[in-house]
């Protein structure tokens, strides 16, 4: 892992096209403004392990644990609220 | 003809598709190098679906159009989303979410939904941190309906497969 010291108003580039620049820093709060291409996804670090994380559950299913379900997971494009009972 | 893919699933069995069916995801959190998924039905008149990976034989989501069970979602699609799809057209643009099951609950992720261009085959799952949406939104008819008879005054919910809404 690379660690730089940068004083406010200087910049890092991340490649040719990722710029971030320290706009701000009081107590130990950072403010920083990142320029990236539109195809950069830019996350809170936070926000992403949610996601991430939420995506680790979910991989985890299998067929059985539909067929576990009511109806057997055959859930109709009615919804849940199935008119057959 | 496109060229037939054929891809041994731990999750759902065997599976040939088209080639052309293929969607190529930029990486999904949690999963970097995983890229290459199929979409495919659960059953026949399901509102569910299978993502499943042709890159590990043991990743599979189930997933499903939000709209049939949350008819008010505002997916957090942003302008650059499509931007990054490449989707010019609106009939374009498939959203799904991924099912989650834990016990007998059922939840959908509304904050991240998955992103097709299907002209394209390209896809993406839109991280947002948009705070009316959790990752886990739990579907409270399914859980009714499992402990016993469902009432019958369970809101009839639009069909699944409903336009995203404008943005």
């Amino acid at each position: 892992m690379l660690v730089l010291t940068r004083r406010h108003g200087e910049s890092v580039r991340i490649g040719p096209d990722v710029r971030v620049t320290v706009v701000a820093s009081t107590g130990g709060q950072v403010r920083i403004a990142i320029d990236a291409p539109e195809e950069v996804g830019i996350f809170r670090e936070e926000i992403f392990e949610r996601v991430a994380s939420a995506n680790v559950e979910a991989a985890s299913m299998s067929k059985a644990m539909l067929d576990d379900l009511p109806k057997g997971g055959n859930i109709g494009n009615d919804g849940l609220g199935g008119s057959d009972r | 003809m496109s060229e037939l893919i054929c891809f041994e699933s731990r999750r759902v069995g065997r599976i040939e598709v088209p080639a052309s069916d293929v969607v190529t995801f930029e990486a999904l959190p949690g999963f970097p190098n995983k890229r290459r998924f199929v979409l495919m039905e659960h059953a026949p008149d399901s509102a569910l679906a299978w993502l499943v990976s042709l890159d590990d034989p043991d990743l599979a989501f189930v997933v499903t159009s939000p709209w049939g069970f949350f008819p008010q979602y505002d997916p957090p699609v942003e302008r650059e989303h499509l931007g990054m799809l490449g989707i010019e057209r609106r009939d374009d643009v498939e959203l799904l979410c991924i099912v989650t099951l834990s016990g007998k609950e059922i939840f959908l992720n509304l904050a991240a939904p998955l992103l097709i261009n299907a002209a394209n085959r390209k896809g993406m799952q839109v991280v947002s941190d948009d705070p009316r949406y959790t990752t886990r939104a739990p579907l409270p008819e399914l859980r009714s309906a499992h402990q016993e008879e469902a009432p019958e005054s369970a809101e009839p919910a639009q069909a699944a497969g409903a336009p995203p809404s404008a943005r």
